[in-house]
């Protein structure tokens, strides 16, 4: 028996158990840290030695690695499911907001006023010359009007606020690729166990943090480098990453884009992550308020149309009863102030001499409602109405079904991932008592040699 | 999903999505109990949305016809009120026509009777340009203005005003005065010249124009019935307004209205299951074996 080598021995597995009591305590205070993959202290034993009669006696044990709890397929997998989870969130979100703008459940929408303007005008059918009726139609011409309007600017408003949103989330994503890039770099420079550990740990927190905005996917190289792919285009790649961007289209739609050397390449359509959902938002919004415009224009130009064939009170055929601009006709949609202001301007009677009573002009313009007038000749304009308040209801539910299932898909992931890296609290304090217990009897390994090398000198 | 190590930050997630999704559904069901209403937005109930904004604007079309259809039988039963007085008047007007035509009678009878048709010919002018509200009903669709002047000239027009009662179901409210009182002979000149006739004791000449009282009575009898058609036509309207607007309701209410007991019940249910859910996660989150050592 050598006595230095059973101090020796006693020395290595007090430092073991002093590095399990630091990487135990490290995951204890880093329990609750989002991204944090917990640590273990990898054992190994160090060469035997050979003493006299050939037999080999170990020599205590030795720190192998700083294991970093991790499976990199179920990130990979993690990271993919949290970006079409964020997306579906943020199409339902903001699908949500826009449904706001057609909620005919408890307030008054757009197929209520169209409605209560037709409901007005087969009232005045009761006595066409009577002024209480005309001015009764005109205050529902007036809030048909205003309520097509203000439904057309918030969407408007609600458009601009999905654009800048995207705008602003860009800008960080550029952050956050920087940052993975240097992240990246300095994985490759680490040796350090610990060290690189908790770079890894950055690493695939900024690529969950993309993958929520962009819906970025994740490759990683042998040495634990981040390639992340936007829509199969490399944003980082080793320590180079792709800045994004907005710009417009033709129409002056937003678009999505990310850098290249010769420009960009334009990504808008296939994007994913809460940028992606904020885009379909926004052009589900946009494709309501083109319904919306189309109703405007085509239903004041029928209105108008027919008004011009009657003739009002003092026999002056009929002018405009809406107006509007071409190419914004939902938000321009007005009611005519001539009209509103003397309501006798109304054109029920069939010819300039017609008498009070002659409503031969106002069936026609009842008959509006009636007319197929949209969707190529198939719909009326309630009906086409009726269906855009039917898209938006079905297009909100199935974003908001979508996210429901989504989010729960990526709970699980989050759930296996976390169950497989994060800290567990009570097999925390069992190895805590493991390794002070290792650490006292190592301790008192050392006490017996140096008893026995206290003896020994006491003979010599 | 198989969860295979239970760490801290894990049942904190799990009790965080918990309790937010949870927490979710009682609002939902605390808004469907106040509001009394299991659609509150239309995403709620997407293939519903279309018949629900149908039903509305159906509920709303008889609001609009039963108000029009009250209205125009306002204006019908006054019409056949009047066109009932009206063809009373002719009765009469044809009975003193038959007598006088009889040769027994002296020229002081004839003189008294053309008093009396002359007072018939004013009543039966100022029937004929009466009116309901500011409207004169035998004045066609000028109905601003009487129907006849003094001399019994027709001032109105041939267009006759109609009232919308139903989907594309109109009633006529007004009436061309020269049709019902002068289409096949003139009421008016017919009691004219029996008054002239009369007061000249001319007992052949009364017996001459009585086929034009006849006529004058007939063209009475059938206005009268054709109002009467009209009436009837506005009591089916009515009758089917109430109808459908009756139908129309309970069917939106099935569609859009809770059941008041079953929305406190799924509430109850969900508050005990939140509840529940958050005493466990307190529960549960308080143990450790840090506690014990």
């Amino acid at each position: 028996m050598s006595l230095l080598s059973t101090l020796n021995i006693g020395r290595s597995g007090l430092q073991s158990s002093s590095v399990g009591i630091e990487v135990t305590s490290h995951n204890v205070a880093n329990a609750s840290t989002d991204g944090f993959h917990r640590r273990s202290i990898e054992r190994s034993l160090p060469a035997s030695r050979r003493i006299a009669g050939g037999a080999t006696v170990g020599q205590g044990v030795s720190i192998g690695r700083i294991r970093r709890a991790s499976d990199q397929l179920l990130g990979m997998r993690w990271i993919e499911a949290n970006g079409e989870s964020a997306r579906s969130g943020a199409a339902s979100s903001g699908l949500s907001t826009v449904e706001t703008y057609f909620n005919e459940t408890n307030q008054e929408g757009v197929n209520q006023v169209l409605e209560a303007f037709f409901d007005a005008l087969s009232r005045a059918s009761a006595d066409p010359s009577d002024l209480g009726h005309r001015q009764t139609l005109n205050r529902a011409g007036l809030n048909l009007g205003s309520t097509v309007s203000r439904t057309a600017e918030n969407l408007v408003d609600a458009i601009s606020d999905f654009e800048s949103s995207n705008e602003s989330a860009t800008v960080s994503v550029n952050r956050l690729l920087a940052d993975l890039a240097n992240v990246n770099e300095s994985i490759n420079q680490s040796g350090d166990a610990i060290g690189a550990g908790d770079m890894l740990d950055k690493r695939d927190n900024l690529a969950q943090q993309i993958s929520s905005l962009t819906g970025a996917t994740i490759s990683y190289t042998d040495n634990g480098l981040a390639t992340l792919y936007v829509s199969g285009h490399a944003v980082v790649s080793g320590v180079e990453y792709r800045e994004m961007s907005t710009g417009q289209d033709a129409n002056g739609d937003q678009t999505i884009r990310i850098e290249t050397s010769g420009g960009f390449v334009d990504v808008t359509s296939v994007v994913g992550g809460e940028i992606g959902g904020t885009q379909e938002a926004a052009e589900k919004a946009t494709e309501y308020l083109a319904d919306l415009d189309t109703f405007a224009g085509d239903f004041a130009i029928a209105v108008n149309a027919q008004h011009a064939l009657g003739f009002d009170l003092t026999g002056t055929a009929g002018g405009d009863v809406f107006s509007f601009t071409v190419g914004s006709e939902a938000r321009s949609l007005e009611f005519s102030s001539s009209i509103y202001d003397d309501p006798k301007q109304w054109a029920f009677g069939g010819t300039a001499t017609s008498g009070v009573g002659d409503n031969t002009n106002l069936q026609a313009l009842i008959d509006v409602e009636s007319s197929q007038l949209f969707s190529s000749g198939t719909q009326t304009s309630g009906q086409f109405l009726g269906s855009l308040l039917s898209t938006v209801a079905s297009d909100t539910a199935r974003a908001s079904t979508d996210a429901s299932q989504l989010a729960a898909h990526n709970s699980d992931l989050e759930g296996l991932m976390k169950s497989l890296t994060s800290v567990d609290l009570d097999q925390e304090a069992t190895s805590l008592i493991e390794f002070q217990a290792a650490y006292q009897a190592s301790a008192k390994v050392i006490r017996a040699a140096d008893e026995l090398l206290q003896s020994l000198m006491a003979v010599i | 999903m198989s969860v295979v190590r239970s760490s801290q930050s894990y049942l904190f997630d799990l009790v965080r999505s918990e309790s937010s999704s949870l927490g979710m559904e009682v609002n939902k069901l605390k808004q469907q109990a106040i509001t009394g209403r299991k659609i509150n937005k239309p995403s709620d109930a997407p293939a519903s949305m279309g018949k629900i904004v149908r039903l509305r604007e159906e509920g709303a079309n008889q609001e609009v016809y039963k108000d029009n259809a009250t209205w125009a039988q306002s204006i019908i039963g006054t019409a056949d009120t009047l066109l009932g007085d009206a063809s009373g008047l002719l009765k009469r007007v044809q009975e003193i026509a038959v007598a006088m035509s009889n040769d027994t009678y002296s020229a002081e009878d004839r003189a008294a009777a053309a008093l009396e048709i002359d007072a018939i010919r004013n009543d039966l002018l100022r029937l004929s340009n009466s009116e309901l509200g500011d409207r004169y009903l035998f004045a066609g669709s000028s109905f601003d203005v009487p129907a006849f002047d003094s001399t019994g000239t027709y001032v109105g027009d041939s267009d006759e005003p109609e009232i919308l009662i139903g989907d594309d179901n109109w009633v006529q409210a007004g009436w061309d005065g020269s049709a019902v009182f002068q289409g096949n002979v003139d009421s008016f000149q017919v009691l004219s010249d029996l008054s002239v006739v009369l007061n000249a004791n001319q007992p052949a000449n009364v017996r001459l124009l009585l086929g034009d009282v006849n006529t004058a009575l007939e063209q009475a009898i059938a206005a009268h019935q054709d109002v009467g058609w009209a009436y009837a036509k506005t009591d089916d309207a009515l009758v089917l307004a109430e109808h459908l607007e009756v139908d129309l309701t309970q069917h939106l209410s099935s569609l859009v209205d809770a059941d008041p007991a079953e929305a406190y019940l799924r509430l109850e249910e969900a508050q005990m299951a939140y509840s529940a859910a958050l005493q466990v996660a307190a529960g549960g989150m308080s143990m450790g074996l840090f506690e014990h050592i």
